[in-house]
């Protein structure tokens, strides 16, 4: 089931008017509700990855309480990697299976042998991704001793399939939100209705941005050798708002749901092109994943308390497992290796700013476009469905063909589309005005708020029932 | 009341104001959008679908058809009376016979022009915003499903808007298209190079004449129960289009028998337009060419000696 669905529309008040009727009842009536309405939810996709979701909840329910109980430290540790390992077979097999298998054959092939080509028809259960590294977060946090472990199994079962973040996160982590299901949620008016405000903006971002600015980039990447540069500029530029657009237009959906119920889900992303650095990027960008590879990766690796080499090591390999985390193709690796270099860059060229110099306005605008433009050049290698389509589109764009043809320049779809898309672009940049996580101080504000937010997805949003992109992931 | 109910009674009136608050806007805008843009622009399909199910202008002359009925029929050129342009992009013989339906409910003597395309006698609806306006007078005559808010004012357009928009400029500023009387005339030209690959397209595309049982009947039983002259015209086609027709014996004999009705008039001029630069593609015209086949056809009325 996808929020921007009629299902969707018809599930989410029932689910909200049975939760809150059992608000009197013991908490476990609430948390199966949840945990019901998770499964239907996820099953709406195909009812057999719910095998999958299960296996996963209970393999890391029951080492969870084993690795609270083992008695030493071996046995902890045994049990972590039985988890890690079932859950990254999992995620390996269904995501990667068949890219290590194409590129073995690919590799051999240069070498001027030949296989038969095979491989299974794999379908990728949707968010495994996610929901894999959140379980993983929970048994790596009880192993470290951060938290502990549950014996409330149907809480644990909702904390994984929690339905608004469960196939595109945030990624939350078992020490902020598993606590949420073991105690007893509280209908707050004020919290619901900038839930209700959080889920009209995402809307918007997704419908009125998102996909409007994707009818551009569609056309633009399915036809590379009729566009100039002008035409391929303004794609990818197109792209790297769309993409910001629906995936935080997921985010707040997802935060939106979860406040109407109750809950609390980390902000994931903040304004990231208005970022002055990289580091800055990826601290404002899919928070959750950034925070967990940080957390997870990049810090048990050795972090920055190593050596100048080995530290850039560490980044290399973080951004490359982030590439390769967000699809099993090349292009995801280049992209994140690109990101890797970028860190390494940044960290060089920073050595070479004096403290002293402050910075000023047009200082840091300058950084924010430099900032945005690398960011904005590496979506290519994200947003291409193979690499020679993304060395493709660099080559033709390096052919400087400024020439002004108004049919290529719209990218055949029409001036209208192409101011339209400008417009929502600059439309975004106002949103940024709105109060920090829409807390607008009257509750009138809010009904303005949503109202015009509602009538602007009427008129100018797109009725194309889309999926999000950060779906495939 | 409880702490917990009173929040609860808030949110319901919160949410029971946005919608009441979305809905006065919604509607009202939607009603003006209706009025002033939607069928404010004759050459919109919503526009011409409305005017045939609302309006009755006596001596006004109705063109029916496909898009080659749209972008090919100039009515100011051919009708020195009243006439109108009722073509629809992408809609085939369901359409065009839904629109002679209504007309002959009409108390009307003008005759009535349709485009026979030599594809025959098809379902398609073409752009299904076209029926948006007149869902429960039009929903049918679809091949197509409707969705279920299709009867809800403001939300019903969701998504159409813009379309609707786009054709309303169109017609007021002509920026790529020359209207006339519901007509839609490109005004843009292909390049040579451009046309002689639709050119190499359609010479190995097979094309053929097919008869749709119903809809046959349908047409049938309209032309059987009035007295109304019916003008089948065949507007031009790209030689192109012909090499690979499989059936084309089929429709020149139908038409043929077709012309032997008192009240039927069958005026061919498939292949009255040679000069490529006329064509927008195969079986499309652009304007110049629009302009001349339309004059030519003004001649071959007067000829035929039909009262208009």
């Amino acid at each position: 089931m996808i929020f921007n669905s009629i299902a969707f529309l018809i599930f989410l008040p029932i689910v909200f008017i049975v939760y809150w009727s059992l608000r009197k009842k013991p908490l476990l009536y609430q948390n199966i509700v949840l945990l019901t309405a998770s499964y239907i939810f996820y099953g709406w996709w195909d009812w057999r990855f719910l095998s999958l979701i299960a296996f996963s909840t209970i393999v890391d329910f029951i080492i969870g309480v084993r690795i609270s109980q083992a008695s030493t430290n071996r046995l902890k540790k045994i049990f972590l990697i039985v988890s890690l390992l079932v859950n990254l077979c999992l995620l390996g097999f269904f995501k990667y299976f068949n890219f290590f298998i194409d590129s073995l054959i690919e590799s051999i092939g240069f070498l001027g042998l030949t296989f038969d080509t095979w491989s299974l028809n794999i379908i990728l259960p949707v968010g495994i991704s996610f929901y894999t590294f959140q379980t993983l977060s929970y048994s790596i946090d009880i192993y470290k001793g951060k938290i502990k472990h549950t014996n409330d199994f149907i809480s644990f079962a909702v904390f994984v399939s929690f339905f608004p973040q469960l196939v595109a996160g945030p990624i939350e982590r078992a020490s902020h939100l598993l606590p949420q299901f073991l105690k007893k949620r509280e209908f707050n008016y004020n919290v619901a209705i900038t839930g209700i405000s959080l889920i009209t903006y995402g809307f918007f971002k997704k419908l009125v941005i998102a996909d409007r600015l994707a009818i551009y980039v569609n056309s633009i990447f399915k036809d590379i050798d009729n566009a100039n540069t002008i035409s391929l500029i303004l794609g990818i530029v197109f792209f790297s708002f769309q993409i910001y657009a629906d995936f935080s237009g997921y985010s707040l959906i997802a935060r939106g749901i979860s406040k109407l119920l109750g809950f609390d889900l980390m902000v994931n992303f903040k304004k990231p092109y208005l970022a002055s650095s990289i580091p800055d990027f990826w601290r404002r960008w899919h928070i959750s994943l950034s925070t967990w590879f940080r957390d997870y990766l990049y810090i048990p690796l050795g972090g920055n308390r190593v050596s100048k080499i080995r530290n850039y090591y560490n980044l290399i390999v973080v951004f490359l497992i982030s590439g390769l985390w967000h699809g099993a193709n090349w292009t995801f690796v280049i992209w994140g290796a690109l990101h890797g270099v970028y860190q390494i860059l940044y960290l060089e060229y920073s050595k070479f700013i004096k403290p002293s110099i402050k910075e000023n306005k047009i200082r840091r605008l300058l950084n924010i476009l430099m900032v945005y433009i690398a960011v904005t050049f590496a979506w290519i290698f994200f947003r291409a469905n193979s690499l020679n389509q993304a060395i493709a589109y660099i080559t033709k764009i390096l052919e400087f063909d400024f020439s002004f043809n108004l049919v290529q320049v719209s990218a055949q779809k029409g001036p209208l589309n192409l101011v339209i898309s400008l417009a929502v672009i600059i439309l975004l940049y106002f949103s940024y005005l709105l109060p920090k996580n829409l807390g607008f101080k009257k509750n009138s504000s809010h009904l303005a708020f949503n109202v015009i937010m509602i009538l602007l997805i009427f008129l100018i949003g797109i009725n194309g029932k889309a999926e999000f992109i950060y779906f495939q992931f | 009341m409880e702490k917990q109910n009173l929040y609860i009674f808030n949110f319901s009136v919160f949410l029971l104001k946005t919608v009441i608050i979305v809905a006065v806007a919604g509607f009202s805008f939607s009603f003006a959008f209706e009025k002033s843009i939607i069928f404010n622009s004759q050459i919109s399909g919503a526009s011409k679908v409305n005017r045939i199910l609302t309006k009755t202008i006596v001596d006004e002359v109705p063109i029916f058809g496909s898009s080659r009925a749209d972008g090919s029929y100039v009515p100011s050129i051919i009708f020195e009376k009243k006439s109108h342009n009722y073509g629809i992009s992408g809609g085939q013989a369901n359409i065009w016979l839904f629109f002679l339906e209504q007309e002959l409910k009409k108390e009307k003597n003008t005759p009535i022009l349709i485009n026979f395309d030599l594809g025959g006698f098809n379902y398609s609806d073409g752009d299904i915003g076209n029926y948006i306006p007149n869902w429960n007078d039009t929903k049918d005559i679809l091949v197509e499903d409707g969705e279920f808010y299709f009867n809800v004012p403001f939300i019903k357009y969701f998504g159409k808007y813009e379309s609707y928009f786009k054709l309303f400029i169109n017609e007021k500023f002509n920026l790529t298209k020359i209207t006339d009387n519901g007509g839609s005339f490109e005004k843009n030209k292909l390049t040579k190079y451009n046309f002689d690959k639709l050119v190499e397209k359609r010479k190995n595309t097979v094309s053929s004449f097919t008869k749709n049982n119903r809809l046959l009947s349908k047409f049938n039983q309209l032309i059987n129960t009035t007295n109304r002259t019916i003008i089948l015209v065949v507007s031009p086609y790209h030689s192109s289009y012909f090499n690979k027709f499989k059936n084309i014996n089929e429709v020149d004999n139908y038409l043929s028998n077709l012309s032997k009705k008192n009240n039927i008039k069958v005026i061919d001029l498939r292949n009255f337009i040679k000069n490529d630069s006329l064509f927008l593609n195969t079986s499309h015209l652009n304007y110049d060419g629009a302009v001349k086949f339309s004059q030519k056809l003004k001649e071959e009325l007067k000829a035929s000696k039909i009262e208009l």
